[in-house]
């Protein structure tokens, strides 16, 4: 063993994703073997994978193969480009694992017609988002009111918030003494 | 002649919009589709314009019946985030409004699926029984509806009496095992209309992912509280209630062990809650950078929360999915193949909750 | 008096329109109060289905596009005139219509018609619930309609004539009570109460087949409603119950009788849930068809 190779254990040992390796090794092990994925560690509770060039149906496949299920798929726009970040959230009963990836050109291989549960989340992000998912095979507005474009939120989910710091509710400020009762 | 048939938006069987529209061939179905999106308001974009505090009003309010589960997993997930500790008789207080919420959700939907057989007497006795839920709701948070209890590191409000709602406690369980359950499961009309009825397979349920009580009903063993232990399920012990034939009488018998269960639940946290603070911070949250993915047992099933923040004021992204999410679009294998009258017990027993699922 | 005048005053007056509708009246809020005392409310007050009747006459008519517009309005007063016209020949005391041979099947046919009227009007108003609900009524009436029938040939078969007084004055006997079951057992889905609610499954197809209706002809059907009650209890006890020889007790006790049977009637309402059309179906053709048989036998043996 070199003295890379040993660093790079202790690095391991005590990073997050050497967490992941101790708590879920085999789960650990699918997760960095699916195509594009980058790294995988355990960020607040949960299984995070990186994965920015992501090849979702290899995903998919090995997910079905370990018999967890999709849990839902979340996007947020890029406020720059056309593009988003999509996470796909697997549920493994005592578990959840965040898979994040990034769309190319705007669009991501659909997984709706192997995976049941990701048909309702795909519809709703092209919606919202724009997103496109080629190969989905029901591809009709689910939220989105008739006559409105796809993109509903996109420009307004990426305007930076004037949000006040402290809530502007009297109520959140300390209640004054109830005035005296004669 | 084979006809189709629109459900809703105006909806009959349910107060809130939704359709599924039938294609019949006489009475039986041969297929349906379900449509959503009625009651769309774009919380998720509200969310990111309103701060830390004030984004737990809106949360609250993205459903009526399951209002308090939304606040009570936002906030887990920000304190996940944030790394605040939750203090004990607050992770207590929070197990009770959610046990009681779940009580009141369930006798809700009993009472919706009686209607829906067109059991009216039913329907009003279990009303009736929900009242002393809403009463014992009302009496801790001072409101029937969107509690208010939650907030970041903790509950706004205490239970100074926990022994004073006991007796309540006691009528519901008497209501539940005298009369709603034995009518439910042994009058015969009742019956002859919830069994075999609406069927979903285990393979099925597998395949289309559901969860809660549309799950458990249908032989899988899935419940948050059981396989992820959040707030004080851990230390009060939790006994998740199956069953394997997955037709409409399973379900209303799982929802009405269930709301056994919750009752045990809230009476041995009333009983055993433990002194302490009950915020963990006072004032403004201050939440980090950072993500947290939290999942709760909401009445429906499995609520799951995706929320980012970056520092700032507002979280940065709140993404829900709510259990009837994927529950609803299982509406449409269940009624191949039934008769249109069945049509709408069928959708009532998968418990939609259409605000939850538009958002 | 003579016969036209005898036939106008009891169409109009008794037991026609004038006492009918009230009575009707009466027995609805009783049937409504006893449900609501039974599932813990209060009720409505005395003269409710009576304000329902004057508001919806108040209200304006709305006729869907491309429904025809003489059949559509002429519904609703054939149905109020057929019912009227069945109790202006049923033999209650003081009725001056006179005893005709063969008016049980008369009987028996104008009561048919108001059932007629209900299915048109569903496939008349062009609804898909409508044509789902007057389908159902269709099929739940050939279910309901064999105990039904039976019940009234069979009492008529043990009269020897189809005249209306005759079964009236047949000696009490056996057969009274078989058919007198058989009777009762096809008068929840008749009247469209639980367990056999099919037709107005207001869950199921939003409401029953009057759903495109509203206004002066629905305030008319549930005119024709209310006098059906009265027709079909006031049918039961002058066939089923046994007369005195003094008119006005026997007015008294047809009318007691008619609120015995409306309250064993809302009592099973309210203790059941809604049977599918099959379900219905079934229940008659076995067991309606089990008692139908016991009575026809019945009416041999003698």
């Amino acid at each position: 063993m070199t003295a890379d190779t040993m660093t790079a254990d202790i690095m391991t040992a005590n990073t997050a994703a050497g967490t992941a390796e101790r708590a879920c090794p085999r789960l650990t092990e699918a997760l960095r073997a699916i195509p594009g994925v980058r790294s995988v560690d355990v960020r607040n509770g949960a299984l995070w994978a990186d994965a920015p060039l992501l090849d979702v149906e290899a995903m998919a496949a090995a997910m079905a193969a370990l018999g967890i299920r999709l849990g839902t798929v979340t996007a947020i726009p890029h406020p720059d480009s056309a593009e988003s970040t999509v996470i796909y959230h697997y549920i493994d009963e005592h578990r959840i694992i965040n898979v994040k990836t990034c769309t190319r050109n705007g669009a991501l291989a659909s997984l709706a017609p192997r995976v049941r549960a990701a048909s309702w989340a795909e519809r709703e992000i092209r919606d919202l988002f724009a997103v496109e998912f080629p190969g989905h095979p029901n591809p009709v507005p689910l939220i989105r009111p008739e006559g409105i474009d796809t993109a509903t939120l996109r420009e307004a989910m990426c305007r930076p918030a004037t949000v006040a710091r402290k809530p502007s509710s009297p109520l959140a400020s300390p209640p004054a003494p109830p005035p005296a009762r004669s | 002649m084979p006809y189709s048939f629109p459900l809703g938006p105006y909806h009959p069987a349910l107060e809130e919009p939704f359709k599924v529209k039938v294609q019949c061939k006489g009475e039986v179905i041969e297929s349906a589709t379900v449509e959503v999106g009625f009651s769309y308001r774009g919380i998720e974009l509200l969310a990111q314009k309103r701060n830390w505090v004030e984004v737990i009003t809106l949360i609250e309010r993205v459903c009526g019946i399951c209002s308090n589960t939304h606040a009570m997993t936002f906030c887990l997930a920000a304190e996940t985030i944030a790394g605040i500790e939750l203090p004990k008789r607050a992770a207590h207080i929070r197990t009770i409004i959610a046990e009681l919420e779940r009580l009141h959700s369930h006798l809700l939907w009993a009472g919706v699926g009686a209607e829906d057989i067109g059991f009216h007497s039913l329907f009003m006795e279990v009303f009736t029984l929900r009242e002393r839920v809403m009463d014992t709701l009302e009496a801790i948070s001072g409101n029937r509806v969107n509690y208010g209890m939650n907030c970041i590191g903790g509950v706004l409000r205490d239970i100074p009496d926990p022994a004073a709602h006991l007796p309540a406690l006691d009528a519901l369980a008497k209501g539940l095992g005298e009369v709603v359950i034995p009518t439910f499961t042994q009058n015969p009309t009742a019956l002859a209309r919830t069994r075999g009825v609406g069927r979903l397979s285990r393979e099925q349920a597998v395949e289309w992912a559901v969860v809660g009580p549309v799950a458990r009903a249908s032989g899988l063993d899935i419940d948050v509280r059981k396989d992820q232990p959040y707030l004080s399920y851990a230390d009060l012990g939790f006994e998740s209630v199956v069953r394997p034939e997955g037709d409409v009488q399973a379900r209303v018998v799982v929802r009405a062990l269930e709301m056994m269960e919750s009752v045990r639940l809230i009476r041995e946290a009333l009983l055993s809650l433990p002194p302490g603070p009950l915020r963990a911070t006072q004032g403004l949250p201050e939440i980090p950078a950072g993500e947290a993915t939290i999942r709760t047992e909401a009445p429906r099933g499995e609520a799951f929360y995706y929320v980012a923040s970056e520092g700032g004021a507002s979280p940065a992204r709140v993404k829900i999915r709510t259990p009837s999410f994927v529950n609803i679009p299982a509406i449409e294998p269940m009624v191949m193949g039934q008769p249109l009258a069945d049509l709408s017990i069928i959708q009532a027993s998968v418990d939609p909750c259409i605000s939850c699922t538009d958002r | 008096m003579n016969a036209v005048w005898s036939y106008l005053v009891a169409i109009a007056v008794w037991p026609g329109l004038l006492f009918a509708a009230p009575l009707g009246w009466l027995e609805l809020w009783f049937m409504r109060k006893l449900v609501a005392r039974l599932q813990g409310r209060q009720g409505p007050p005395f003269f409710q289905p009576f304000f329902d009747v004057m508001k919806l006459l108040g209200k304006e008519t709305v006729i869907p596009r491309g429904v025809s517009r003489g059949i559509f309005l002429a519904l609703p007063l054939v149905s109020v005139a057929a019912v009227t016209a069945a109790l202006a020949i049923v033999p209650l005391p003081g009725n001056p219509v006179p005893s005709l041979p063969g008016d049980v099947v008369l009987l028996l046919y104008l009561m048919e018609v108001p059932v007629l009227c209900e299915v048109l009007a569903g496939y008349v108003s062009r609804s898909i619930y409508g044509q789902v609900a007057a389908m159902r009524e269709a099929i739940l009436s050939l279910a309901y309609n064999l105990p039904f029938l039976v019940a009234i040939i069979a009492m008529a078969q043990v009269a020897g004539s189809f005249q209306m007084r005759a079964l009236q004055e047949v000696p009490y006997g056996l057969v009274h009570l078989l058919a007198a079951v058989t009777f009762l057992l096809a008068l929840p889905a008749r009247m469209k109460l639980n367990p056999f609610s099919i037709a107005n499954a207001e869950h199921e197809i939003i409401a029953d087949s009057h759903i495109e209706y509203s206004g002066p002809p629905l305030a008319l059907f549930k005119l024709s409603h209310a006098i059906e009650v009265v027709l079909l209890t006031e049918l039961f006890a002058v066939v089923f119950i046994p007369a005195t020889p003094w008119p006005l007790v026997n007015l008294v006790v047809y009318l007691v009788a008619g609120i015995l049977v409306l309250g064993g009637v809302t009592l099973l309402a309210t203790t059941t849930a809604r049977l599918r059309l099959t379900q219905a179906f079934r229940f008659y053709w076995v067991w309606g068809g089990l008692a139908s048989a016991i009575t026809m036998a019945a009416t041999l043996v003698r």
